[in-house]
């Protein structure tokens, strides 16, 4: 398995999104599909997080855990507890190794923007 | 329902899958579908989609698992980004992968015949405790292999102290086969039982010689090579039991040896059987033995010096040399001056290797500029160092993989064409036959990934070493190839043009060394003499009379040949040699110094009429009479100078050896050149009068027959049109008896042509090598100032536009390339004649220091620099200020 974050780059949309969801604290599903849809992008759908979300898991980028190990729910995870929980939630966390896929992803994006607006293109605009 | 509808669409999931997240699905799809509920079209679209989303990440999830983030790039994935780059530039990377396909065939081939020449091991178990036996002067100094089979027969006896020992004798040719097959001219060779154990080589089938075969009565068997087995017998196991024909004698075949064994040399074919106690002791025997394990090669040479000082004094006759001593077999039977030839062309190809992969380095840094630009991105997309330099690897990896599928074949084909070129004496005396096996295509493999990942290991280093900030702030100019590594093109440049001045200055060498061989006087007229030489078969041509009747035929038929203007018979003639005899000479009435060395007379039997028709001149006495004495000789001139300096020579009497009868002078021939065109004169050639001594083919020595004719002898043929009368020489032999064997009808001249072709095969390979070298140069100065123009573009613009001549611009570039040419030319020179030692030992007559091969390499170089510069010179010349303004 890669350790080093930016073996893992270019980050896919959906994934880089999870990380960016995620960095606020460990979510539930339907928590995390919440974030990824307003954090804008088209509905995700079950099959499509959760075979991305499989992938993550295998990869190191983030753990589940049955319960939620914070104290209290963090709010945004609480408020949006579906309200059929008979069967027990289970919670996605970033692992150090995600935190730091994600803070090179933005970095790289960074450059890509920066080198963007050196060139013609935004310069054009301007 | 609409749940459990949902719940029927998750088994499109694997089952472990929708075990760990079924739950949470069902919960998610719940709650998106709560949010639809009020608006029906929505709430459709949603299923279609959930049912689609279940297809495509149901079926993905079974046939290839998770989706993964992306991982560092594997293998196939730089391989086939490589592919890309490849193909984007395809002038550049065809040009380096037939540089390297062509440094790749030529390096391997040379490496098989070098291997199978000089360094594999004899191809025998055990071939480090295989030795011949000596006789010499010390352990140290070897004498002869050569010694009487009584000898031979007593060290047989030294079972204790080897572990196998064996003997042979030496068959000459002998004819195979019966009139109504093919016959042919194979080897044949004599050997004891101990032989074959000794080499520890098994048979095909059949079995090896037992004790006692081969004495009179008992001989009439043969061990064959794979080769007769194959051709005569389709390798018909029954084979064995069946008689073969050799000298017409009917032979029974007891066993069959593998193609690949050659000793004594390749060309045996038959080996018959040797008993030592029936032996000629005319005859000469040599010893093979396998040394015993525990026994390093100075306690072998003591053991056998010790043993030597019993069994030579039971010696039937006085020893030449007074202690014996071992060779081993390990140790290449070539003369030293093939063996340098050979280590010469291996440097050489070392040479155009290194030419070859500097020149694919400074390839690969020309592309730096664009491979900056593709790193600099990748770089800011996140591609690690380490990446970047693995698939600048990768790249030169794979073209060394396409130039590994062009070179193999050709590899190939050379070695097979390299068969046919090889001179004889190499291929004969070489245990090993040059093939592609293991070690070949393991140095092939290392060579085709070694030399250009060595060769873009810099390149990819210095291209991994960018940012994006780098490039930004040079953005529009080609800068980054810097200074480091416009230095570095340089000096890959100035090391191909070393290499090629190198290859070069050997190449001219050999040229004049080869041109002034080829102009050596022969000692007689060889242009329009035709040697035609004839085996007669025992069973056809079995009595002295029938062979006399032949010759007597043969000679009215020739010399009625129209063009043909004279005709005589001899056992040989230069460089067609018959006979050697080694021996101290002694003369008549004069004590032999006991220091005396011991020399090699060539000895041709002729007659009367040879020196005339040879043209060889009789400078003092006379040449032969019809009614010569049997003991009358005539001896080259540098002898008389050595042995009767001062005085004539004529009438004089010298002898070889206790053995010979006292041999009379009656004349002093000219010299001529009897091993051929390298050899100098000064070889004591002797003539001995045909009817009575005539020569043994196997040992030399005069002995006493009545039948002059016995085996072989040749016909000297003089004629208006060498070339010509070959054809009309070969019907008049054919008209008067179909069966004698007239195995070789040539031009004297061309039998002389023939002795250069380990020369011819040297200059061949070294030209085509000198050659390579230099275009290799070449495209690297053009590669170098082509880069220098496109760099300098703005600069030359600017110059021209404040009143620069276009031609001063072109001096410029040309002065660049002059510079380049001028370094690495004296460079190249210094290391030419450094090496002149290793060169001068396959010179003829010219030095390794010779100015004039180096003033034509000098000016050869110049024109080489002048044509690569011609093209990036003028480019600069045709530079236009104003596009240049109006493009930046």
């Amino acid at each position: 398995m890669a350790t080093n974050p930016r073996d893992f780059l270019p980050l896919k949309d959906l994934v880089f999104r999870i990380l960016v969801a995620l960095s606020d604290g460990e979510r539930h599903g339907w928590s995390l599909v919440q974030a990824l849809e307003e954090s804008g992008g088209s509905r995700i759908l079950p099959g499509h997080l959760y075979r991305t979300l499989d992938g993550m898991l295998d990869d190191g980028l983030v753990e589940e855990s049955d319960e939620s190990s914070a104290p209290q729910p963090v709010k945004t995870a609480k408020a949006a507890k579906p309200k059929s929980g008979a069967a027990p939630s289970r919670f996605f966390s970033l692992t150090p190794l995600g935190c730091a896929v994600a803070r090179a992803e933005t970095e790289r994006l960074e450059g890509l923007i920066a080198r963007s607006r050196a060139g013609k293109l935004l310069r054009a605009r301007r | 329902m609409s749940i459990n509808l949902y719940q029927l669409v998750l088994l499109l999931f694997p089952a472990d899958f929708r075990r760990r997240h079924g739950v949470a699905m069902v919960e998610q799809f719940n709650e998106q579908r709560r949010l639809v509920k009020s608006r029906p079209l929505a709430a459709i679209a949603l299923w279609i989609r959930a049912i689609t989303d279940a297809i495509r990440h149901g079926l993905a999830l079974r046939f290839s698992g998770p989706d993964h983030t992306p991982k560092p790039s594997s293998l196939p994935s730089d391989l086939r980004q490589a592919w890309r780059s490849v193909v984007s530039r395809r002038t550049s990377s065809s040009l380096s992968i037939a540089l390297l396909a062509l440094a790749l065939t030529v390096s391997t081939t040379i490496f098989c015949i070098v291997d199978s020449v000089i360094l594999r091991p004899a191809p025998f178990p055990e071939p480090h405790n295989l030795f011949e036996l000596y006789t010499g002067r010390s352990a140290t100094q070897l004498g002869q292999p050569y010694m009487p089979p009584d000898v031979a027969l007593l060290w047989e006896q030294q079972t204790d102290m080897f572990d196998e020992i064996g003997t042979f004798e030496q068959g000459g040719s002998a004819l195979l086969g019966g009139a109504e097959e093919a016959r042919e001219l194979v080897g044949q060779v004599y050997v004891t039982p101990g032989f074959f154990r000794v080499f520890r080589v098994p048979l095909l089938a059949g079995r090896w010689f037992a004790p006692g075969e081969g004495a009179p009565g008992n001989d009439r068997v043969a061990v064959i090579s794979e080769k007769v087995w194959r051709s005569r017998f389709d390798r018909d196991p029954g084979a064995i039991g069946r008689p073969i024909l050799v000298n017409d004698v009917p032979l029974t075949i007891i066993g069959v040896m593998p193609a690949t064994f050659g000793y004594p040399w390749n060309g045996i074919r038959v080996w018959r059987p040797l008993d030592l106690a029936h032996s000629q002791p005319n005859r000469y025997a040599q010893v093979v033995l396998r040394a015993r394990r525990d026994m390093n090669l100075d306690t072998l040479r003591e053991r056998v010096g010790a043993a030597a000082a019993v069994i030579f004094p039971q010696a039937s006759k006085p020893m030449r040399y007074p202690t014996a001593t071992v060779r081993p077999m390990s140790e290449p039977q070539l003369e030293a001056r093939t063996i340098q030839s050979l280590w010469l062309l291996a440097g050489a190809t070392l040479m155009l290797l290194v030419t070859a992969g500097a020149n694919l380095s400074s390839l690969s840094l020309a592309q730096l500029v664009a491979r900056t630009r593709d790193a600099a991105i990748q770089s800011a997309l996140g591609a690690t160092r380490f990446r970047l330099m693995r698939q600048a690897l990768a790249e030169q990896a794979l073209m060394g993989v396409i130039a590994l599928a062009i070179a193999a074949p050709l590899t190939w084909l050379a070695i097979s064409v390299a068969h046919s070129l090889m001179p004889e004496r190499l291929t004969n005396w070489t245990m090993n036959m040059a093939q592609i096996d293991q070690r070949a295509a393991l140095v092939m493999a290392g060579l085709a990934f070694g030399t250009p990942i060595l060769a873009g290991l810099i390149p990819a280093f210095a291209g991994s070493k960018t940012s994006v900030v780098e490039l930004l702030k040079h953005e529009g100019r080609a800068s980054t190839s810097g200074r480091g590594s416009r230095l570095l093109r340089r000096l890959l440049v100035v090391t191909e043009i070393v290499c090629a001045v190198v290859l070069l200055v050997v190449g001219a060498l050999l040229v004049r060394s080869f041109m002034r061989l080829q102009a050596v006087d022969r000692g007689f007229d060889t242009s329009r003499l035709v040697y035609a030489h004839m085996n007669f078969p025992a069973r056809d041509f079995p009595s002295p009379m029938s062979r006399r009747l032949f010759v007597d035929r043969a000679l009215e038929e020739l010399a009625a040949t129209p063009g043909v203007s004279g005709v005589t018979l001899t056992s040989g003639l230069p460089p067609e040699g018959n006979g050697i005899s080694f021996g101290k000479l002694s003369v008549e009435g004069r004590e032999p110094s006991p220091s005396a060395p011991t020399i090699e007379l060539p000895m041709y039997t002729v007659r009367p009429d040879f020196f005339s028709i040879t043209g060889i001149p009789i400078l003092q006495g006379r040449p032969f009479r019809d009614d010569e004495p049997k003991t009358s000789t005539i001896i080259s001139a540098s002898m008389a100078a050595a042995y009767w300096p001062g005085t004539s020579p004529i009438g004089q009497r010298w002898r070889l050896g206790e053995e010979w009868q006292w041999q009379e002078v009656v004349g002093v021939a000219g010299e001529v050149r009897s091993s051929g065109l390298d050899d100098r004169f000064g070889s004591f050639e002797t003539y001995y009068p045909y009817a009575r001594p005539a020569i043994s083919a196997v040992s030399g020595t005069p002995v006493e027959s009545v039948d002059a004719f016995a085996g072989s002898g040749a016909f000297i043929i003089r004629t208006d049109d060498g070339a010509r009368a070959i054809a009309p020489v070969r019907a008049a032999l054919a008209k008067v008896d179909r069966r004698v064997m007239v195995d070789k009808v040539a031009r004297v001249e061309d039998l002389y042509g023939q002795t250069l072709s380990q020369q011819r095969m040297l200059l061949v390979l070294m030209i085509v090598f000198s050659g390579a070298g230099l275009v290799i140069a070449g495209i690297g100065v053009y590669g170098v100032l082509s880069g220098i123009v496109a760099q300098q573009l703005r600069e030359i613009g600017v110059r021209i536009m404040l009143g620069a001549e276009p031609a001063a611009m072109s001096r410029l570039v040309f002065r660049n390339g002059l510079w380049l040419a001028a370094i690495g030319g004296v460079i190249g020179i210094a290391v030419a004649a450094l090496s002149g030692r290793m060169i001068s030992s396959v010179l003829f007559d010219v030095r390794a220091s010779d100015i004039t091969s180096y003033a034509i390499v000098l000016a050869v170089l110049g024109l080489a620099v002048i044509l690569a510069a011609w093209r990036p010179a003028r480019r600069a010349s045709r530079v236009d200020p104003a596009t240049l303004l109006r493009d930046s």
